[in-house]
Order: C-alpha cells, then sequence, then structure tokens
C-alpha cells in the first residue's frame, strides 16, 4: 500500500466514524436554525476535510469546493448572508454534496463537474439566485391510493428541512400498519440523508418501496445504506404488481 | 506582521526565515518549548505573531504538543476563531495520522513535507490571505 492509499484509508475511516456524525449533529442544527451553533459543529470536520483532501492526490477538487463551503458558512455567521430557509437550505445541501463528492472521487476518480459547479454558482451568487430552479408548481406531497398501496408523490426541489419533512411523516403515521407504500421522487432534484432516515423509521411498520431517484438523490441513498430499509423500484407498474425481481436490490 | 519559525535544523531555519523576511518580521525558536514560550510573550506584549512555522520532531518539547499547547492558551484567552494563529506544519513526516491530526486538533492551515518550496509555500500564503500575487 503507498503513502497515498493509506492516507485515503486512514481519511475515509475517520469521515464515517468521526466526521460525518459531527456533520450531522451541525446540519440538524441549522435545520433548527441555530445558525452559530451549527456552523461551530461543522467547522472542524470541514476544515479537516479540505485540508487532508488537499494532500491527498486526486481529491483536490473536493478541498477547493470544501473550501467554498466554508466560506458560504463563513459569510452566513458574520451577516453577509442572510438566514432564510432557502439560503440555510443551500448550507445544507452544499454540506451534503462535500459528501457525495468525495464518494465519487474515492469510487470513479472522478466527479460530477456540472453539479458541484452548479453549487458554487449558487454559493457565489448569494443575494442574487440562492434557490436554484424554480419550483414546478406541483403540489409539495400528493397521495393516491391504487391496488391497496398508497403512493405519495414528492415535488420538493430540495428536501432539506424538517418543515419540509414534516407533512411527510404526518402522512406515514396516518398509513395503517403493514400497508404498503411507493414514495416516489421524480419531481425531486435533491433530498437530505434526514428524510430518507426518517422514512426508514417506518419501516418496520410499513412495506415502503421508492421510485424515481436522480443520480444525486440515488447516491445519497446509497452512501448511508438506506436501501437496507427501503426498496428502489425501477417503476410504479413493478412495484405494484408486487414483482421483487424488477426491485433494485 | 509577526511570523514565529520553530526548527530545529539550521538549515530548516536559514530557509523558512529566508523565504519570509521580505513578508514578516520573524523570530526563531529552535524547540516546540521554546516555541511556546515565545508565543506567550508576544502576546503578552500585544503583538501576537499571525502565523507560526512548526516542524514536528524537534528536542524537549514537539511541534504538535506545543500547537496544542497555544490552542489552549487561545481558547482560555477566549480569542475569537478569526484572530487565532494561523499554522503551517513543516515537517518531513507525512504518515496519515499526523497530517490528519494537524488539520483537525490543530486546525492547521497547511502541512508542508520537505523539502520545501518557495513557490508552495506562497501558494499557502496566498490561500489564507497573507500574500497577494
Amino acid at each position: 500500500m503507498s503513502d497515498d492509499d493509506s492516507l485515503v484509508e486512514e481519511f475515509f475511516s475517520e469521515v464515517n466514524d468521526k466526521y460525518y456524525p459531527q456533520v450531522l449533529e451541525g446540519i440538524d442544527l441549522l435545520d433548527e436554525e441555530q445558525i452559530e451553533e451549527g456552523i461551530e459543529v461543522l467547522s472542524r470536520p470541514l476544515h479537516t476535510i479540505k485540508g487532508v483532501t488537499g494532500f491527498m492526490t486526486g481529491f483536490e477538487p473536493a478541498s477547493g469546493f470544501t473550501h467554498k463551503v466554508e466560506s458560504y458558512l463563513k459569510k452566513m455567521e458574520s451577516g453577509e448572508v442572510g438566514r432564510t430557509l432557502p439560503q440555510i437550505a443551500l448550507a445544507i445541501e452544499s454540506v451534503n454534496s462535500i459528501f457525495i463528492l468525495i464518494e465519487q472521487l474515492r469510487n470513479t476518480g472522478t466527479y460530477d463537474e456540472e453539479f458541484t459547479s452548479s453549487i458554487e454558482n449558487r454559493l457565489l451568487g448569494e443575494g442574487k439566485v440562492v434557490e436554484g430552479p424554480a419550483d414546478s408548481g406541483l403540489n409539495p406531497i400528493e397521495i393516491e391510493s391504487v391496488d391497496g398501496a398508497e403512493i405519495i408523490s414528492l415535488a420538493v426541489n430540495r428536501f432539506y428541512l424538517a418543515s419540509q419533512r414534516n407533512p411527510v411523516k404526518d402522512v406515514l403515521q396516518d398509513i395503517e400498519t403493514g400497508h404498503r407504500v411507493l414514495l416516489d421522487f421524480s419531481n425531486t432534484l435533491s433530498v437530505g440523508s434526514s428524510l430518507f432516515e426518517m422514512i426508514a423509521s417506518f419501516s418496520q411498520d410499513l412495506e415502503i418501496g421508492i421510485i424515481g431517484m436522480n443520480s444525486l438523490c440515488s447516491a445519497n441513498f446509497h452512501t448511508w445504506g438506506f436501501s437496507r430499509y427501503l426498496t428502489e423500484y425501477d417503476s410504479r407498474e413493478i412495484f405494484l404488481s408486487n414483482n421483487l425481481s424488477g426491485a433494485n436490490v | 506582521m509577526r511570523a514565529l519559525i520553530a526548527e530545529d535544523e539550521f538549515v530548516g531555519r536559514k530557509l523558512i526565515s529566508t523565504f519570509l523576511s521580505p513578508l514578516f518580521e520573524i523570530d526563531i525558536t529552535v524547540n516546540g518549548k521554546e516555541a511556546l514560550e515565545a508565543y506567550k510573550i508576544a502576546f503578552d506584549e500585544g503583538k501576537p505573531y499571525k502565523l507560526i512555522f512548526m516542524d514536528i520532531m524537534m528536542p524537549e518539547m514537539d511541534g504538535l504538543t506545543a500547537l496544542e499547547e497555544i490552542r489552549k492558551l487561545e481558547t482560555e484567552n477566549k480569542i475569537p476563531s478569526e484572530d487565532t494563529v494561523k499554522v503551517f506544519m513543516t515537517t518531513a513526516i507525512d504518515d496519515p495520522k499526523t497530517v490528519i491530526r494537524s488539520f483537525h486538533d490543530i486546525e492547521a492551515s497547511a502541512f508542508l513535507v520537505k523539502p520545501l518550496l518557495k513557490e508552495k509555500l506562497y501558494e499557502e500564503l496566498e490561500k489564507i490571505g497573507f500574500l497577494n500575487k
């Protein structure tokens, strides 16, 4: 094993054991609009990720990206950037994206430049374009009953805040134990792991399927192992036919 | 702007001070213990260092221990995070645990592996806003 390989291995071990739990705590605080506390908790793991990835061959883009996320958080802390819900959602989305980026670099040696550039532009364009693409105009949550299953279509561009998750939780709580539920993410651009975590908490009482995730949602879903609790299907029809062979397990 | 160099090898001290002398008012120490004393004196004088170049393997007190003490003093003195001293680790040791510890525990701004190159050093100074090209 080369020096570089052992650094990468040690780094990812630290990411999983130490930094990601710290980051989750920081994100939760931001989510609860405790901005100073959240940024304080995030600062050390992000500084470490920036520094160490800058030192790891092939991971330099993660260092540069993390630096931009840090700058945005510092501006939010100082008041240069506001603290509206879309601005907080962008902060959370960008922090989550650091982890998607380092996983991409580890797994493929490359990364989705279009995706990171789009976030960087939104971070830099603070005060001009923060919210990303305009909302779809669809209802955020639509529910229909088909063949004894509940189908929940989610149409929220970026799903990161408790205020966005709670209505979904309310819907899931109202569904009778043992029922089948399908969550359709076709109209959602990106999702924080906390949404999947909340949905997975219902997996003992409900049979839950997922469809329509784009690559960003899917990366977050699989990176954090939610496929252990929730089953991804190719289509609504396959889910409804109760055909597990069409499940992406 | 003041900078402190902690380096036990003469050639290393000479090299870093040559690179930095156009930019900083420099003090030099030869181990971690002296560096910690120098930090305290500068702080008491009201003219704290903005930047420390710290070697890791040094006699008396190693660089990581000295920096942990310095970070403790900053916390005790309630120094705002934006005013804490920037640290460049300058070392021949680049084992994974030392690299990670330097960034996480010491909050180093850079980790420079010897032999030091002027371009790399200036690039890191630029990143923390101490040098404008």
